[in-house]
């Protein structure tokens, strides 16, 4: 018993000062790029990190959501842009502006309110088969074409977040009054739609489709994984969908200063160096890209996109869309 | 009468405390919005998954029930019936992703029934159609009819055949008067639950269907998981629930009268359809899961290779997933068998209740069926006391326990009363009953329970990934993380492996109920 009242303020004295930071974040993040820049973090701060992952990053942030009265969270890593703006709508963060925010290149990737961390981005693309095509659709109004009539197949917006950018890409192009006649005549080429994007890359391997969405960085992966170039990626004439991905730090944390050197740290070149090669996103800060980046197309003019109308009709566009496509 | 009480209680609580309560949580966070408004807005989905179930289920009894037939009471060498039974079985667990592939490559543009019509100029276009939306619902709930009418048709006894049979009776008229009546209850139980999964079917009818259909279950998808719309995701999920209890009480009270028989199964031989019918469903059941266990064999490009396979017991993988293949592998078969004898005690309790004391109670058992594993997941999240793995454990069980409890409801059915009274009579005590008479006579359908809850458990992935904050190592979750970091080629290799795992279970549960008879 005298042992027991000597151990127990021990472990609570232990679990107060010993610091350890809790990051949410999505599983290939932390199954990927996180275990190798992590122990570099851990090493020159003296803490533990604990990296705890839900399938994608919307899980991620519904699992905020629920837990919002007893955040459990210090950061949350990978919110792109509509997830991190329903963030901050919930208060589920806190403002902060790291330091390092002045080494990244482009100010259009820093979030307008403050809250977000911009720590890689990447844009949505059409991959095709170079075997099967050898004409690539360059523009939307291209991919209409009869040519490519049933070579298409698209990941569902209401169940694949490839899916939903590529309608917000079609909404950036033709506007919210436009996108839907665009999705009619797009219908012709579509062969289908499946629920992910494991499902529509099944279909370009098993030479069903010819076309898929999927991201600007697939050649490069394809060439630096395999040494294979028979799926390469295009960029619509229109412009780029740009994908950006933030951290932020958690409303309620304990941790804030710790917190604050984590988000820090996501722009040092320590972790940006590993940014194209484990992300397959383009770094944030000035990095020299690999050499499978050569088979990345540049992304020359980025549409912008207002996600405030996101916030407000993405259920009706989302609910439209279905109405026009899913309907016999 | 307390031990009733007691038994109808075990069913109740568990799923009141896992399904009920967190869906209650859910709703005093969230409350349900405009219930009529998302209702209507998704009217027409919801019409076209009430009929596409209906239909569904209705195909998958008529190519079930000859199936159920063969398998359970010709006289097939018994390593093939074996065999042919649990392969049947493999489908009800099969990843998306793999039945996509399966398909694909069975019926697509390149597939291996297109390759071979190509000879004779000839070309079919059965994806991206309403049938193929059918034939994979066909392809999913095979198994249910197999199993469930087949051990019903096994139980029938010999005597009340061969008296017919001794009569003149043709063997259509004496399946229309004779077997048909009897195994009447199974095949309710079957055609309810093939509706049931066909009602909240997902990846079928999106990808064969093409981009003309979608369910219920895609719009919750979307209202749940890409604009976290809590409300209305729960609104839609209460239709369900209330849409599910209704069906299965209108299935239930049509198949509610039961029969007794017990005793040794009637062999015959092969009747004249059996060729045809088999090839039949060969080419519709057995040919896309054969090509989905390709799945793991497919190259980047698309040519074959062994290289994943040997690459999934690599240094790469491991450092993905967190562990290494083979403890991966390990870590999963024992979580889920451990799950799975939970699942049956549950099963066996609420399977006797409904067949000994009101069929309607099987209701209940169904209602998980209605919410969606990541729906209970986020429910569960709410729980914060409990630990992670009981979540876990608690989902898997859910999910398992309508087909638990159809599979054993066959076995009370079956079992005599008078065995049970003489037993009682004697002086057994409960435990002592269940121990030395019902498990003994009911190995076979308990160790086949068994093994589906098990392959349900090793399968699940939507709630696992929820609730086990990236810590937890089963088999699926590794299939995911290598799927999201594009380790696509060691994903099928692992899925591949799953689908053997599943396939060895069923066929040495089938193998040890041979070793058990002679």
């Amino acid at each position: 018993m005298r042992k027991l009242l000597f151990i127990v303020p021990l472990i609570i004295a232990v679990s107060i000062f010993s610091q350890e930071l809790v990051v949410y974040t999505y599983s290939s993040f932390a199954s990927g790029i996180a275990q190798k820049v992590l122990p570099i973090f851990e090493k020159e701060n003296n803490v533990k990190v604990k990296l705890l992952s839900f399938g994608d990053a919307g899980t991620v942030l519904a699992r905020m959501i629920l837990e919002k009265d007893q955040p459990k969270a210090d950061v949350v890593v990978g919110l792109d842009q509509p997830l991190l703006r329903r963030a901050i709508s919930e208060g589920l963060l806190t403002k902060f502006t790291p330091q390092n925010i002045v080494k990244v290149k482009d100010k259009e990737l820093l979030d307008p309110q403050g809250y977000g961390t911009p720590f890689d981005f990447g844009a949505i693309a059409l991959v095709y088969n170079t075997e099967k095509i050898k004409n690539p659709p360059s523009s939307f109004k291209e991919l209409l074409d009869e040519r490519f009539r049933k070579k298409l197949v698209v990941q569902d917006p209401r169940t694949s977040s490839t899916g939903l950018s590529f309608m917000l890409w079609t909404i950036a192009v033709f506007g919210e009054d436009g996108f839907l006649e665009y999705w009619k005549d797009l219908k012709n080429n579509i062969m289908t739609i499946t629920p992910g994007w494991d499902e529509a890359f099944s279909m370009l391997e098993t030479g069903e489709a010819d076309i898929m969405v999927s991201y600007a960085t697939d050649g490069a992966y394809s060439y630096h994984e395999y040494g294979s170039l028979k799926y390469l990626p295009v960029i619509m004439q229109e412009g780029a969908f740009v994908q950006i991905e933030y951290a932020a730090i958690v409303e309620g944390s304990k941790n804030v200063e710790l917190a604050k050197r984590f988000i820090e740290f996501l722009l040092t070149e320590d972790f940006q160096y590993h940014v194209p090669l484990n992300q397959w996103m383009y770094p944030v800060i000035e990095i020299e890209l690999p050499d499978a980046y050569k088979y990345a197309p540049r992304i020359d003019k980025v549409l912008p996109f207002n996600y405030g109308l996101f916030d407000e009709k993405g259920k009706s566009w989302l609910e439209e869309w279905t109405k026009v496509m899913i309907s016999r | 009468m307390r031990r009733k009480v007691l038994l109808i209680l075990v069913p109740i609580a568990f799923v009141g405390t896992f399904l009920i309560y967190p869906l209650i949580l859910l709703l005093l966070r969230f409350s349900i919005s405009d219930f009529n408004q998302v209702l209507s807005k998704n009217l027409s989905i919801i019409r076209f998954t009430i009929f596409q179930a209906l239909l569904s289920a209705f195909l998958t009894m008529i190519l079930g029930i000859p199936g159920a037939y063969l398998i359970a009471r010709t006289k097939l060498p018994k390593t093939v019936k074996s065999f042919l039974k649990s392969a049947s079985m493999v489908p009800f667990v099969l990843p998306g992703i793999s039945m996509a592939i399966g398909f694909l490559l069975t019926f697509g543009n390149n597939g291996i029934v297109n390759s071979v019509l190509s000879l004779f100029n000839l070309k079919i276009r059965i994806l991206y159609t309403f049938t193929a939306v059918l034939i994979g619902h066909v392809f999913y709930n095979f198994p249910l009819f197999i199993r469930i009418v087949g051990d019903a048709l096994e139980r029938i006894d010999k005597s009340t055949l061969e008296m017919a049979n001794l009569e003149g009776t043709s063997r259509l008229k004496r399946f229309w008067y004779i077997e048909l009546p009897l195994v009447a209850p199974a095949i309710g139980s079957a055609f309810a639950l093939a509706f049931l999964y066909c009602f909240t079917s997902f990846a079928v009818v999106l990808i064969l269907g093409g981009i003309k259909y979608s369910t219920i279950e895609v719009s919750v998808y979307m209202y749940l998981r890409v604009l976290l719309d809590f409300e209305s995701a729960l609104s839609l999920t209460f239709f369900q629930m209330i849409f599910v209890a209704l069906a299965s009480l209108l299935f239930l009270i049509f198949s509610s009268k039961s029969h007794e028989s017990f005793g040794e199964t009637l062999k015959e031989s092969k009747p004249k359809w059996a060729y045809p019918y088999i090839a039949f469903v060969g080419i519709l059941v057995f040919l896309p899961l054969f090509m989905a266990s390709f799945g793991g064999f497919l190259r980047y490009g698309g040519s074959f290779t062994l290289e994943n396979f040997k690459g999934l017991f690599g240094r790469t993988v491991e450092w993905i997933v967190g562990a290494n293949t083979v403890s991966v592998i390990f870590y999963s078969i024992s979580l889920s068998g451990l799950i799975a004898l939970f699942v049956c005690a549950v099963g066996l309790a609420s399977s006797y209740i409904s067949v000994r004391h009101n069929n309607l109670f099987s209701s209940v058992v169904y209602l998980p069926i209605a919410v969606s594993p990541a729906t209970i997941a986020f429910g569960m999240v709410l729980m914060s006391k409990l630990p992670q793995t009981v979540k876990l454990g608690a989902v898997y069980a859910l999910i398992c326990l309508p087909l638990v409890h159809s599979s054993l409801q066959n076995l009370w059915r079956n079992l005599p009363k008078q065995i049970e009274e003489a037993a009682e009579i004697d002086g057994c005590g409960v435990l002592q009953r269940l121990f030395k008479i019902t498990l003994p006579i009911f190995k076979k359908e308990l160790l086949g329970a068994f093994s589906f809850s098990m392959a349900i458990a090793l399968g699940e992935i939507t709630a696992t990934i929820i609730l086990s904050e990236g810590r937890l190592t089963t088999i699926s979750v590794a299939t995911y993380k290598l799927f999201s970091t594009r380790h696509i080629g060691e994903a099928q290799a692992l899925n591949s492996i799953l689908m053997w795992i599943v396939l060895t279970l069923f066929f040495l549960s089938e193998q040890s109920e041979q070793t058990l008879k002679t």
